[in-house]
């Protein structure tokens, strides 16, 4: 069994846990998280906004715990810093030479510069991984990090995903599935085994993917939990078949199209809004058909969350 | 090393397209003979750049692989992993997988690098950008096609984007998966597709060989991008055996490390801490290890970094450290799954195969790199080194089954 | 020094401080970048990258590990741009 015993987030709403569970539900006025720090890279790096997302989001959470070579990184993407891969293609076309592109900005280039970049800030010289999935690429990413603790690769795994609102993605995301509001940010997670000294949040009790409906995915993540659909006290997702008080207890974060947080935001609202001792189960649709899902239960009495 | 075959996990098919050969049996003799991928490229314009050497995968034609796809739906990264996923269960009864429950996990290091591109091109030249191309821009569609051209629905589908050590990283994530019962089968591999920006990338970084990739060789100059996919499936030992599957290797055991020190700068303690590691997971002895396959971009500092980590963890005399690199370039998050299969392919066919181009090894260096000629070795175990900017280093050993 | 050569090592200066991230009175003629700055090497290629935007010449890119202090710089360039040593 592996808990949850810490998260953060960072959106429009503002930076950490306070600011994202008072804003849960409303449409802030600006869909891009406000105050990002430049934080500078290491190595000399100048970091893509995804990267300074990524590093924000975890600043409220990390603690001793989480660095060390027993500490783990899981971190979402769709496809990491899109602008920033875009930005070199263009330097490549119109700068005088086709290698002259911005040398600092390389690594942010790279899909897993975020995830690298917060382990050397941080010190987190465990499994370091970076994950691609979609709207559902925190909800793999929980499941990836739980495999890593039932493995013994790590004790305590940072878990979560962010994504970058740029003109970039926007462009390209406006082609793939139509004009829609897109939003930003991550949040992040603090997965552990059970049985630790840290209060715990809730429990992972089962983590699920298909390539199918959510109805399947659903199916699938309650008998894994050996549960009945009237156990489950919210849903957050595209799934129908449980009643409407249900699925709706639940407020929506109201940040737009926010790519592959949009999974890290649900858990972090099931988190923050769960009812103590009751059962949220979340799902990713996405248009490729994939549907990823986490089956979490609150702990009885959550605490204070850190 | 957890010892009963519900535990153990076994390789029961590959499938290849790399610069020197698609198909086992097309890439065992490319590696054998010390074959070149190398050459000027066509994927893009080259013009005005130092150099125009890469090491693509020529004449590919996803039709020939392809059954369920349209290759014209897909990016060449998604091409390349689905075909070779093809290849991979092209001795196994499909209805079998579909029946269980199963894991589909493939690293890259640029996605449809290629999608990218032709996206930015467009919006230069005051084009629409293209909406089959702007869908494919989310990574994870490498893993779903690879799931789609099988025909698996119950199954967990996503990429791995930790840069040039993603293969090695997906075969581990597999391991697990089939360890702790979390899958009953696992499709692993990576692939990447050569790209202009990456290409423009590795240049600005000097990091680019003009003419041929040189691992541990005093005059190496840099890498050679190139492109491709391996693709493996994995099961347990228990389940190999129940439906008669031919095995071609196990896979011991991995290890991850990050060296949380530099983003482009590699860690000689970060790197053997992670061979280490691995060899715990395994279960094996250094002495055991029949040969290493190197990262081996053939960049100076990589190379030499490589080198003292490896003496750290195997003493003064380590077994021969290959760089397959000086054949197949720099397919990025292929690179550890294209050399996972070779490491396959060197326990079932008995051989080493070489590092070409080798001219004089570099003192700073001082391995066996089995210079330009494939050696015939009867090895019970291998090493597959993966490690990536950021400092993810991820190793992955093979035996010989029934070693 | 002619006012053409002082106002190259003026920029070459401006380029490194921007390169490196550095206030200008860090970084005099005989400052090491490696051991008196802790200057990485993506800040080295950076400058090499800024020198051949701004004088307009191609640095073979094995020289980046030759910029190791401002006059050093200055040779490197002048040997690409073809200056006179004067």
């Amino acid at each position: 069994m592996t808990v949850i015993t810490g998260w953060s987030a960072v959106s429009a709403h503002g930076r950490g846990r306070a600011a994202f569970l008072a804003g849960l539900g409303s449409t802030p006025a600006d869909p891009l998280v406000p105050d990002v720090p430049a934080t500078p890279g290491q190595g000399g790096v100048r970091l893509d906004r995804a990267s300074l997302l990524a590093l924000a989001a975890l600043e409220e959470l990390v603690a001793d715990v989480d660095t060390g070579d027993r500490a783990g990184l899981v971190l979402g993407t769709t496809s990491g810093s899109l602008h920033t891969e875009m930005e070199h293609m263009r330097s490549s076309l119109t700068e005088k030479r086709p290698h002259h592109l911005d040398p600092k900005t390389i690594p942010s280039g790279t899909m897993n510069c975020a995830a690298a970049q917060c382990a050397m800030r941080y010190g987190v010289t465990g499994p370091n991984t970076t994950l691609a999935g979609g709207t559902g690429a925190a909800l793999h990413a929980l499941g990836y990090a739980a495999r890593l603790l039932v493995a013994d690769r790590a004790d305590t795994v940072l878990v979560g995903a962010v994504e970058e609102s740029t003109p970039s993605r926007t462009a390209v995301e406006h082609a793939a599935h139509g004009v829609r509001p897109l939003g930003e940010g991550g949040a992040v997670v603090r997965l552990e085994r059970a049985g630790g000294p840290r209060p715990v949040l809730a429990e992972v009790l089962a983590t699920h993917g298909v390539l199918g409906p959510p109805e399947t995915c659903a199916t699938a993540l309650l008998r894994r939990a050996g549960l009945d659909r009237s156990d489950v006290w919210a849903v957050l997702g595209p799934v129908e078949g449980f009643p409407d008080a249900v699925t709706r207890r639940l407020p929506e974060p109201g940040l737009g199209d926010t790519g592959a947080a949009s999974g890290a935001f649900a858990l972090a609202t099931a988190l923050g809004r769960g009812e103590p001792g009751e059962h949220v189960l979340v799902l990713a649709h996405d248009a490729d058909g994939t549907t990823a899902g986490a089956l979490l239960r609150l702990a009885d009495s959550t605490g204070e969350a850190q | 090393m957890p010892a009963d075959d519900a535990r153990r996990v076994v390789v029961t098919g590959m499938g290849v397209v790399s610069s020197i050969g698609v198909g086992s049996a097309d890439f065992t003799a490319g590696l054998r003979a010390g074959r070149s991928g190398a050459g000027p490229a066509t994927a893009f314009d080259a013009t005005g750049f130092p150099s125009d050497v890469v090491c693509e995968v020529a004449d590919f034609t996803p039709s020939r692989w392809l059954r369920a796809l349209d290759p014209a739906d897909l990016g060449r990264a998604a091409q390349f992993a689905a075909a070779a996923a093809r290849m991979a269960v092209a001795d196994t009864d499909l209805a079998v997988l579909r029946d269980r429950r199963g894991l589909v996990s493939i690293g890259t290091t640029n996605g449809e690098s290629q999608d990218v591109d032709a996206l930015t091109t467009a919006e230069v030249r005051g084009r629409p950008l293209d909406p089959v191309a702007a869908r494919r821009v989310s990574s994870r569609g490498i893993a779903t096609s690879v799931a789609t051209e099988l025909g698996l629905s119950d199954v967990d589908a996503y990429v791995i984007g930790t840069a040039c050590s993603a293969g090695n990283y997906a075969i581990g994530d597999g391991v697990d998966a089939l360890r702790h019962g979390h899958a009953e089968y696992a499709v692993v591999g990576g692939a990447d597709a050569i790209s202009r920006k990456t290409f423009a990338a590795f240049h600005r970084l000097g990091l680019i060989a003009k003419d041929a990739c040189r691992p541990f060789d005093r005059g190496r100059k840099g890498i050679l991008t190139g492109e491709g996919a391996g693709v493996l499936l994995l099961e347990t030992l228990a389940s190999a055996r129940a439906r008669g599957a031919r095995i071609h290797a196990e896979v011991l055991g991995y290890g991850l490390t990050c060296d949380a020190d530099h983003p482009v700068s590699p860690s000689r303690s970060g790197i053997a801490r992670c061979m280490r590691s691995a060899l715990d997971d395994a279960g094996v002895k250094p002495e055991e290890v029949g040969f290493v396959s190197a990262h081996g971009t053939g960049t100076k500092l990589n190379d030499r970094t490589e080198c003292e980590a490896l003496r750290d963890v195997y003493g003064d005399a380590p077994p021969p450290l290959v760089g397959l690199k000086s054949m197949l370039g720099h397919a990025m998050g292929a690179a550890s799954a294209i050399a996972a299969i070779a490491c396959c392919l060197a326990l079932t066919e008995g051989f080493i195969p070489p590092t070409i181009n080798h001219r004089e090894t570099d003192p700073a260096c001082e391995v066996d790199c089995v210079p330009n000629r494939a050696r015939v070795a009867e090895l019970d175990v291998v090493q597959n080194n993966g490690f990536a900017f950021g400092g993810d280093n991820a190793v992955v050993l093979f035996g010989r089954y029934g070693r | 020094m002619s006012t053409t050569i002082t106002g190259r090592r003026a920029r070459i200066k401006e380029l490194a401080v921007a390169a490196f991230e550095v206030d200008a009175d860090e970084l005099t003629e005989r400052t090491r970048f490696v051991d008196d700055l802790g200057v990485d090497s993506l800040s080295a290629i950076d400058l090499l990258a800024a020198l051949e935007k701004e004088f307009d010449v191609e640095i073979d890119q094995e020289d980046v590990v030759r910029l190791v202090t401002l006059d050093a710089v200055y040779e490197v360039v002048a040997e690409a741009a073809g200056w006179d040593r004067d």
